[in-house]
């Protein structure tokens, strides 16, 4: 279950456990300076997955659709994977989008952060930028990955604020189901994880 | 109002009854029954041969044959107006995957339909004859991909109380992938024949039961539509239930294909469906999902008969139902659920449940004698050409083997379609329903639809 905390315009769906590690997460890493005409929000999911698959999944600025739903495929513009990098993602059929341009801001493999802000595309979602971070915690008495998602975006015109959080966090939802459902795959094949407990 | 008769010149005459063996008619029926049953094994033979020595069957009226019946209380909501979708002048390259499959069916002589009343008038009326020809046609149109299917199967089996052919015909358009259209086109089918013979069973008991209380309550018809109805709300389910279980590369199997592909990308995978069952005088329609279902019924000028309700997120009971589940409905390109999806319905989509659900919506329809063909088709082609549209050029190619005037609606360059989108077969040749199908595809693209196009003409008149 994808539980939303922090953030301005967020909505307390239920009390999460570690409320403390998870707020101190978000206030240092998931810093967000909304406009006027921009809402913002922070989901948080917790994934049965060992931390390094689960970022190793995330950290792949080349291939979001190893895991996100949306994504039909995905081409980065030039050589060199490196912040700064646009990548040109096309979008399944039957969605509200066909393409999004997106540049890579942040890629720290030691904080494990991923920072993408999009760019161009036809979708309405103009100044979008967000930040995912992952981190080790036990789930279970076994090692469990948290995974933060904060955006801040326009709100488009004809929509409201309320709207445009719920439409986004709705996708982020879906992307952080998929993401649980593929790494806990990952982690009962992986003979990794047979290591690891 | 011309009625058929006993003695009718139709293509495979054996079919026909005279007059005087109609009169003695039930243990002829009978053996055809077993006749037909035959190429469906013992088990669905031994099934359809249950009913007690006091079942008899009885004719109706005339006058109520032909009686028109009311349209489907259903209407349908506004179509998604072409500038709700994304503009894909970006996709330089039109795609010319044409899919044309044709299978003219013989003309279909069944036993009259029976009837419960006790008060049925003993009239010798001869057995209604109710054709069905078809052809459809899909294509990739604007868009890279081609998700949608098509599945045509007449004489797909046959109704366990009477033996009379069932023809299914379904339209499935898919999104975020083709695997859950191509599993409606290839067990769709399957699954609604086997749901129908169980209910066809326990039809035949129910009624054996009835007739042996005595009970009063009994209405054949009734019950049928009920069998129908329960056999592809079964159908519908056990796809859906599939879907979930549906890989990219085409494996349908538990646990969860192996292949690169699996779980990563059926998360936002799902389907339309509008299939048709035609059986003696009745259309059934069971929907799923914004493809649709139309009935061109009577000559130029009658209005057509909508068998199919579009099921959008903004459709006002299918909001309140988004709602109670504690869904929202966002405008963004459109109405859609959670702002994701344009359609409040559809096979697969494991991602938006509870919102969207593969639950059909079904209607029942008598067909007349001025019936003139049946319009399955996806949005691709609902988006651009209204229904009345679409059955004035359906009636018009079905008539005259001809094609209508050029659309006056459309603008001087932008009324053709661009050369090489579609492959126009030599028109001498073409079965009036495909010609009607391939017409209607042209226009389609003529007025610029960004979707696929997926097409089944039913001609209802069998003519030729």
């Amino acid at each position: 279950m994808v539980g939303l905390v922090g953030g301005s315009t967020a909505r307390a769906e239920h009390v999460v456990a570690n409320a403390g590690g998870e707020a101190e997460y978000v206030r240092r890493m998931h810093r967000h300076a909304p406009t006027e005409h921009q809402c913002t929000s922070t989901l948080v999911k917790h994934i049965k997955a060992p931390v390094h698959l689960v970022w190793e999944l995330v950290r792949r600025f080349d291939q979001p659709q190893r895991y996100k739903p949306f994504v039909r495929n995905c081409v980065v513009r030039g050589d060199q994977l490196e912040v700064g990098s646009l990548r040109d993602v096309n979008v399944k059929t039957g969605l509200p989008a066909t393409t999004s341009t997106e540049r890579l801001e942040q890629l720290d493999d030691d904080l494990h952060i991923l920072g993408v802000k999009f760019v161009g595309g036809d979708h309405r979602l103009q100044n979008y930028s967000s930040i995912i971070t992952v981190h080790p915690e036990s789930i279970d008495g076994r090692p469990g990955t948290l995974v933060i998602e904060s955006f801040v975006v326009d709100v488009p015109d004809g929509n409201t604020k309320d709207e445009t959080c719920y439409f986004v966090e709705a996708v982020i939802k879906c992307n952080l189901n998929s993401l649980a459902e593929v790494s806990e795959q990952l982690a009962v094949e992986s003979p990794t994880s047979l290591i690891d407990q | 109002m011309v009625m058929a008769s006993a003695g009718v010149n139709v293509p495979g005459g054996d079919e026909v009854r005279n007059p005087t063996a109609a009169s003695a008619s039930t243990p002829e029926c009978r053996m055809r029954r077993r006749h037909r049953l035959e190429p469906q094994g013992s088990g669905d033979a031994a099934a359809a041969a249950a009913p007690g020595p006091s079942w008899v069957r009885r004719l109706r009226p005339a006058a109520s044959r032909f009686s028109p019946s009311p349209s489907p209380s259903l209407s349908p909501s506004s179509s998604q107006s072409s500038a709700d979708r994304p503009n894909d002048e970006e996709q330089e390259e039109l795609d010319h995957e044409v899919e044309v499959e044709l299978a003219p069916a013989g003309p279909q002589l069944e036993p009259g339909e029976a009837e419960g009343e006790p008060e049925a008038e003993a009239v010798a009326v001869a057995p209604q004859v109710w054709p069905v020809a078809f052809g459809s046609l899909s294509m990739a149109g604007r868009m890279r991909m081609m998700e949608d299917a098509v599945s045509l199967h007449p004489d797909l089996c046959t109704w366990a109380a009477d033996g009379s052919p069932m023809h299914f015909f379904g339209v499935f358009d898919g999104h975020g992938g083709s695997h859950v259209s191509a599993l409606c086109r290839d067990r769709m089918h399957e699954v609604v024949a086997e749901e129908l013979a169980r209910e066809g069973a326990t039809f035949l008991r129910r009624r054996q039961e009835s007739a042996a209380s005595g009970s009063a309550a009994w209405s054949e018809r009734a019950e049928e539509e009920r069998a129908w109805r329960a056999a592809l709300q079964r159908g519908f389910r056990r796809v859906d239930d599939m879907a979930a279980l549906a890989c990219a590369c085409g494996r349908v199997a538990r646990p969860s294909c192996s292949c690169p592909l699996a779980g990563t990308s059926s998360g936002i995978v799902g389907s339309t469906a509008v299939v048709a069952l035609l059986v003696r005088g009745r259309l059934v329609v069971a929907n799923c999902g914004d493809s649709r279902a139309v009935l061109c019924r009577g000559p130029a000028g009658t209005p057509p008969v909508p068998l199919s309700s579009d099921h959008k997120p903004n459709r006002a009971d299918e909001k309140a139902r988004i709602e109670a589940a504690g869904g929202r409905v966002v405008f963004n390109n459109g109405h859609r659920v959670r702002g994701i999806l344009a359609m409040s319905r559809a096979l697969g989509d494991r991602l938006l449940r509870p919102e969207v659900i593969a639950e059909p919506e079904i209607t029942v329809t008598e067909r007349t004698v001025e019936d003139e063909c049946l319009i399955l088709a996806s949005d691709g082609m609902w988006d651009v050409i209204s229904n009345d549209i679409a059955c004035n050029v359906a009636r018009q190619c079905l008539e005259d083997g001809n094609p209508p005037p050029a659309d006056p609606t459309a603008g001087g360059g932008g009324g053709a379609p661009a050369a090489g989108v579609v492959v126009v077969a030599a028109r001498e040749a073409e079965p009036r329903c495909l010609r009607a199908a391939s017409l209607l595809a042209r226009l389609a693209i003529g007025r610029e639809t960004q979707d696929n196009v997926s097409i089944v003409v039913v001609d209802l008149k069998h003519r030729d």
